[in-house]
């Protein structure tokens, strides 16, 4: 307590410190202005031209600045002006050189005495000489371009061209459209394009809302006119990229940060390291206990003993599975004592089609998977997501190597040539399916309302934050304002990214993700026809037998009209038909479309305040200095520009610095409860370091040795003593390990909701295990509890249930089942009452136990020993301990004594004998359902 | 102990031994007590920090309370949301100049600010009179009868505006800062940074309305990317007041009691074989905390407990007021019982009033004028308006020119949504009452001086409640989010007293 006042105290006193330490700086800098006055040609220019056009001059605009004339001094920097006449401390320009930020690390600092004359500058009002400021700079394209593209280009662009008119160039403004050239250069007045606008015909008031377009503002027009009084110049201006000149953002000691450093396979740590010849600590053959056993080893640790046999099988399925093992391969491994069993157990999970299923989830978290758009009280469900989410089950469970996961997901479109195939096979749709990662963010941009350029940005930024925080482990996304504040990621590297996606995301070309709507071309906004040929043909033959039949039973109508109980049949019939016709199969894509509008950097993440030209890159930190990004069509005569390919391609190099290392984080942090880096998003200056580097990288380079399996990993990390610890806590590890980062045992988990939710349907027997296709349907009670609609065979699987943003199943809400904002990276745990109301007053839960006891009285016996025994064997995959079973039979007897008398009493039956059966069933019910509420259950050791 | 990172965190020390008092006196007793002392200071302190301390993955979460940044004037809010968007210039927001330019056009003017352009009409004056109330002499019209009765206690702010005038976005962004779905509600932030005083009850209440949800549905009262434990919980006024809170199923209350205790005998088995695992006994509180909630909820919501004078104040039992008024006496029970944050909703959105706004809006009044006045008056007589802020707006205000419906008869005009002005109020809880800050333009189209923004009023409640709104935040990807975002805000000091 008395520590926690104390802290305050001291964050008091500094906050209160610190406005003082400011104005005696400031003041100094007072005493310094009366100094003789600084001359910007004579004193300033020459200074700024030896020290800092290198990288600010007009050609070569580092951070937007162009320090070379008066007007860039004025026009200042990506992130907004640098000069603030009389204000040198609210000036960046003084800033940077006073806090040595610049020049960059690496090269000389200014002296003192040159900050210093600089800061006099400023104080003086940073008068610019002779020339006065001539802010009348002569405009050109890229100075209006944006204007158009924000108001006009909806009706007069790529998708559309009313009245004939294409306003994204000076030549097609000249061209004009049906009422004449929209532009008359040199000529303002002359030009229908100022003359609309003035006028306030365009854009037209009535349609601003339902075209997400708002009117042009005074000060813009006001430039337009001036564009064209100057003579609507168009000039070269080449897009910041990287080509080859130094970097003045980031440099080579920013790259020496741990994590944008290439994986090396270290060396294994020594076997004797391990202190094996304890008694019960197995030999280690398996690397990772080496990398292990050394960090417990430095802290006086080793690794705990191996757990039993029965808590490794229940381990492992619901790791691999997130299902129970079945009560009959329970008595087998009991039975059996064969020590290879344990990996012919995990080959035989991996092998099991549930596995993708419950990985599957995982990466369908990171997505940010939903069924439906969010952001409108609509919701609009997304018909076609379905695909995505088996795409995903599938590749997990055919081991596909994630360097391949990641080049579909990231750039399948430009994988493969969809258009001109005469067959669509299984790769191409795979390809096409997998971009449908970039398609799920919440997107509100169906309707006019939530559709404008910066709902659009938004969706861009939140597709972008996934790719960057689930693959690369790193967050982009403060770079959309600022540089970002502890990586070296420069504002720039977002605009870059941003460039990069825009040939499939351009907010001026905007693809709304329902069809239709205006200022959309007709047609399937984001949707490709391309399924596969077989899936098509099939649909198609379908279609046409129904039309057939449909068909020849309307003809039959019209022959016998009169006939009425013909008629009101071969209705029924027709209705009938129609309700089997199925939409046209569709694929939810994201595709290079060619063609992109430019990219500004926006500053201050503000759409109206557009900087400099960025041309498509990825972040400089990244990769070596100077190294080009170059893009190239992916085919022969293919439209696309190759961006995203390359993007891909470069992230799945074996040397990438963050993808391996990421995902073998992710694969671990799943299996042992934390990551490695315990920030799994994060591998950057403010996320955490590496508990264990050399077993991070070792496990990395083998991963992408492997070929990038996954299954390989599970594998590798699962055979570990590591993995197959004990559980329990003992002292030395609540003093050395508290926190059990060092892996001194195996870490007790709850059961994640889906695993919660389908193992309670696995035990009942009502988990209905068909997979894929589309989502099963879900119901809300008007009390707000929302479950899902049985199926025929019972309930399937938690991932194959709709995902609906605004309904979620209760009972994964409250099992801490996240919400996709716009993803999710790590979930979160907690231990809350509305769990254990739940668990024990939910009708569903109640039903399912008492399908189990029914369950159990049919293939255990009649003996309630039995039951009991085989109630344990499939809700904890073990027989119970004596403590238990004389818990469960004791409450049994008193149970069955009250369902009784309830019973006679209710049912008037006069016979006790009569009623015995049932109450037996409801007190086993009971005994199951407080197994459903228990801790043995619901943890895993 | 490992000892967590200090963040100008201060203890709450009223607040941490009411908590202990009533854990001592509950039936866990003893071991829930220990189980929460060990480390009320380490795990608690460090959930509230969450990810501070970078090493933490655990990210355990729980509802204890939590130490404050300072000593706060409030200590619980109920807000009184207006689904819809009042109409700031008929109810707060008296405009002379609206009453001589009536009839005029100004369409033109303001062109990309209209959501129906089709259906916009000229400037249109108020339908209600305005008078002076109180010793304050604020301005009110008569709409809003009793409220102008407690407008001495009220801290009218003319001058707020938000960024999207589409419901769904300007929900989302009153509830939780930002225009999109997916992220934490206001109350979902307090109850992570300061936990709740009575752990039988959730500490962040929903009091919607049986006649229907607000557009967002539950999303209003999400936790986003915070833990679920922190989303808001209905409390429904009809049935089993909480979702789940008794048996779904028939069942005798026998065996419902011997199958508790088999629950609990198990866990306690399960639990001697696993020492040194602090979520088992955190399991074993939650299922003891779930007992005691049902029987703190259902007494919570009893109104049989009250006086006939008291249901009457609150026009419980009258047709119009009575829906609202049961829901704003809950609010005071359960404020009174230490429930951090209490929401409450009115039917869909009634104050959404494009169309026939004279009769509309009126209506809307009359279902929700008097019993505010009666709670703001009851909690002021309980001495629990001080510690109790209350806070009353919608998400957007409406425009000054008409909107016309679809025959065009100006006689059933309405207005259309507005982003750029709307009115909002805070009383008690530290506020500075009898007061009006800032102001619209001459016609109330947008907000003019002393402009207060959404996140303004986001860090001026987290301020009454002790919170610095800097300093509250949730690392993610790297980013530490706070509800107030990253373009700053400003608590409205002008109105604190």
């Amino acid at each position: 307590m008395r520590l926690l006042a104390k802290g305050c105290g001291w964050m008091s006193n500094f906050l209160r410190a610190l406005p003082l330490a400011y104005v005696i700086v400031f003041e100094c800098h007072g005493c310094a202005l009366e100094a003789e006055t600084v001359d910007f040609v004579r004193d300033v220019q020459p200074l700024l031209k030896v020290r800092c056009q290198r990288c600010h001059s007009a050609t070569t605009r580092k951070g937007g600045l162009d320090l070379s004339t008066s007007a860039g001094l004025l026009r200042g920097s990506e992130s907004g002006r640098v000069l603030v006449p009389g204000k040198p401390s609210e000036s960046r320009l003084w800033e940077v050189l006073h806090e040595g930020e610049m020049p960059p690390p690496g090269n000389q600092a200014l002296t003192e005495s040159q900050v210093e004359l600089l800061e006099r500058w400023i104080a003086q009002g940073a008068t610019l000489g002779d020339t006065p400021p001539n802010r009348e700079t002569s405009l050109n394209q890229h100075d209006v371009l944006p204007i158009l593209l924000l108001r006009c280009v909806t009706c007069h662009g790529r998708q559309k061209q009313e009245g004939g008119l294409d306003l994204r160039s000076r030549a097609a403004m000249l061209k004009g459209g049906e009422s004449g050239p929209a532009l008359v250069a040199g000529d303002a007045e002359a030009s229908l394009l100022i003359q609309k606008i003035r006028d306030q015909q365009m854009p037209p008031r009535e349609k601003l809302a339902s075209y997400s377009i708002k009117p042009v503002e005074a000060s813009e027009l006001e430039r337009l006119i001036q564009w064209i009084e100057q003579g609507a110049a168009e000039v070269e201006v080449s897009a910041d990229v990287a080509n080859g000149a130094p970097d003045a953002m980031v440099n080579e000691g920013d790259r020496q940060f741990w994590a944008f450093q290439s994986p090396q396979r270290p060396d294994l740590p020594a076997e004797d390291v391990a202190g094996t010849t304890a008694p019960g600590v197995p030999v280690l053959h398996n690397p990772v206990d080496r990398f292990v056993q050394r960090r417990l080893a430095e802290r006086g640790l080793r690794l705990a003993p191996r757990a039993d046999r029965l808590t490794l099988l229940r381990r492992a399925h619901f790791d691999l599975l997130g299902l129970p093992p079945s009560a009959s391969l329970v008595q087998a491994v009991a039975a059996a004592d064969d020590p290879l069993a344990y990996e012919r157990w995990i080959d035989r999970l991996l092998a099991s089609p549930h596995y993708g299923e419950r990985w599957g989830q995982y990466w369908l978290d990171l997505a940010g998977y939903a069924d439906s758009e969010g952001v409108q009280h609509s919701d609009p469900v997304r018909p076609h997501a379905f695909r995505y989410r088996d795409y995903v089950i599938r590749a997990f469970n055919s081991d596909k190597a994630y360097s391949r996961f990641l080049l579909e997901q990231i750039a399948g479109d430009e994988l493969a040539d969809y258009e001109t195939s005469a067959v669509i096979d299984d790769v191409i749709y795979d390809n096409l399916v997998a971009t449908g990662f970039l398609r799920m963010a919440a997107d509100g941009t169906f309707a006019g309302i939530t559709g404008f350029v910066p709902n659009r940005l938004d969706v861009i930024d939140d597709q972008l934050r996934i790719l960057t925080a689930s693959v690369m482990g790193l967050t982009v996304r403060c770079a959309r304002c600022h540089s970002h504040k502890f990586d070296p990621i420069p504002q720039r590297d977002y605009y870059r990214l941003v460039a990069l996606l825009k040939p499939a995301f351009d907010e001026n070309d905007w693809l709304k993700p329902i069809s239709g709507g205006n200022g959309q071309a007709a047609g399937k906004a984001r949707y490709l026809p391309y399924v596969t040929t077989k899936e098509r043909t099939a649909w198609e033959s379908t279609e046409r037998q129904l039309s057939e039949q449909i068909d020849a039973l309307r003809a039959a109508i019209k022959e016998k009209s009169g006939a009425d109980s013909f008629q009101k049949e071969a209705e029924a019939k027709i209705k009938n038909l129609e309700e089997q016709r199925r939409p046209q199969p569709m694929v939810r894509a994201l595709w290079d479309r060619g063609q992109p509008s430019p990219t500004y950097l926006l500053q201050r993440g503000d759409y109206l305040r557009p900087g400099h030209l960025v041309g498509p890159g990825i972040p400089s930190v990244l990769t070596s200095d100077q190294t080009p990004f170059n893009p190239e069509p992916p085919w022969k005569g293919a439209s696309k520009t190759g961006n995203r390919l390359a993007l891909a391609r470069w992230l799945t190099r074996g040397d990438h610095p963050l993808s391996a290392r990421v995902m073998v984080n992710r694969v671990w942090k799943h299996h042992f409860g934390r990551g490695i880096v315990a920030t799994l998003d994060d591998f950057g200056a403010a996320g955490a370091r590496p508990t264990h580097p050399e077993l991070l990288d070792w496990l990395a380079v083998e991963f992408v040795e492997s070929g990038w399996s996954v299954k390989h990993l599970h594998r590798l990390l699962m055979t570990s003593a590591t993995y197959q610890q004990d559980s329990a806590v003992v002292r030395e590890h609540q003093l050395r390990d508290p926190d059990n980062r060092w892996l001194s045992r195996m870490s007790l988990r709850r059961m994640e909701a889906e695993v919660l939710r389908d193992s309670l349907l696995a035990m009942s027997d009502k988990l209905d295990r068909r997979a894929f296709g589309p989502a099963d349907e879900i119901e809300s009670r008007e009390d707000g509890l929302v479950t899902s609609r049985a199926q025929s065979g019972g309930y399937r699987r938690s991932v194959y249930v709709l995902k609906r943003r605004t309904k979620r199943l209760t009972i994964l809400d409250n099992f801490d089942r996240p919400r996709m904002s716009p993803n999710c990276v790590d979930r979160t745990v907690s231990t809350v009452a509305p769990q254990a109301l739940h668990l024990m007053n939910n009708k569903m839960v109640h039903q399912l136990s008492l399908s189990l006891a029914d369950r159990l009285i049919s293939e255990a016996g009649a003996s309630a020993s039995a039951q009991i025994q085989s109630l344990y064997l499939i809700a904890v995959g073990r027989p119970p301990d004596n403590a238990e079973l004389g818990a469960l039979t004791d409450s049994l007897v008193a149970l069955r004594g009250q369902w009784e008398t309830h019973l006679v009493q209710n049912a008037k039956a006069s016979d006790a004998e009569k009623v015995k059966p049932d109450a037996h069933l409801f007190a086993l019910g009971n005994l199951v359902h407080a197994m459903m509420n228990s801790a043995a259950f619901l943890y895993i050791d | 102990m490992q000892r967590p990172r200090m963040n100008g965190f201060v203890s709450s020390q009223p607040s941490r031994r009411s908590f202990f008092e009533q854990v001592g006196s509950g039936l866990c007793g003893a071991a829930l007590a220990s189980v929460l002392s060990e480390d009320l200071f380490g795990r608690s302190l460090r959930a509230a920090e969450q990810t501070h301390t970078q090493n933490e993955a655990l990210r355990q979460f729980d509802l204890r309370p939590k130490p404050t940044h300072f000593h706060p004037p409030a200590r619980s809010v109920i807000q009184l949301f207006m689904n819809g968007g009042p109409s700031q210039m008929d109810l707060f927001d008296p405009k002379e100049e609206l009453e001589k330019k009536h009839g005029m056009s100004y369409f033109g003017e303001i062109a990309g600010e209209v959501e129906n352009p089709q259906a916009a009409g000229s400037l249109v004056r108020s339908w209600f009179p305005f008078q002076k109330r109180g010793d304050s002499g604020t301005w009110v019209s008569d709409a809003l009868p009793h409220i102008s009765e407690c407008v001495d206690d009220l801290a009218v702010i003319r001058s707020m505006h938000t960024t999207n005038l589409t419901h769904e976005p300007a929900l989302f962004k009153i509830h939780s800062g930002q225009e999109m779905p997916g992220l934490p509600s206001l109350g979902s932030w307090v109850t992570y940074a300061l936990g709740n005083e009575n752990q039988n009850l959730p500490a962040y209440v929903v009091l919607d309305d049986p006649q229907g949800l607000p557009v967002n549905h539950t999303q209003s009262w999400q936790s986003g990317y915070l833990p679920p434990v922190f989303q808001g919980t209905r409390f429904r006024s009809t049935g089993s007041p909480v979702l789940n809170l008794d048996r779904d199923f028939q069942e005798p209350d026998g065996v419902t009691g011997l199958e508790r205790d088999l629950v609990a005998r198990l866990d306690r088995i399960h639990r001697r074989k696993r020492p040194g695992q602090p979520q088992l006994n955190a399991r074993i509180a939650s299922y003891e905390l779930a007992a005691r909630m049902q029987l703190a909820a259902t007494d919570a919501l009893d109104l049989d407990q009250e006086s006939q004078r008291t249901l009457e104040r609150y026009g419980i039992g009258k047709k119009p007021t009575d829906s609202y008024g049961r829901r704003c006496l809950y609010a005071r029970r359960l404020v009174e019982r230490g429930v951090r944050f209490v929401q409450l909703f009115i039917e869909f959105q009634i104050w959404d009033n494009h169309t026939n706004l004279g009769s509309g809006l009126k209506s809307a009044c009359e279902k929700t004028d008097q019993p505010i006045a009666a709670l703001l008056q009851d909690l002021k007589q309980r001495g629990l308006l001080d510690q109790t802020l209350v806070v009353w707006g919608g998400e957007f205000g409406r425009l000054p020119i008409a909107q016309l419906p679809g025959d065009k008869n100006e006689k059933n005009a309405g207005r259309d949504h507005n982003k750029n002005a709307m009115v909002t109020w805070m009383a008690g809880g530290g506020i500075k009452g009898g007061i009006t800050f800032g102001s619209t333009d001459e016609l109330g189209f947008a907000a003019a001086e002393n402009k207060v923004t959404v996140p303004d009023w986001h860090a001026t409640i987290l301020h009454q409640l002790g919170l610095h709104h800097e300093s509250l935040f949730f690392e993610r990807n790297g980013l530490k989010e706070r509800l107030t975002g990253v373009n700053g805000a400003r608590v409205i000091r002008e109105i604190l007293s």
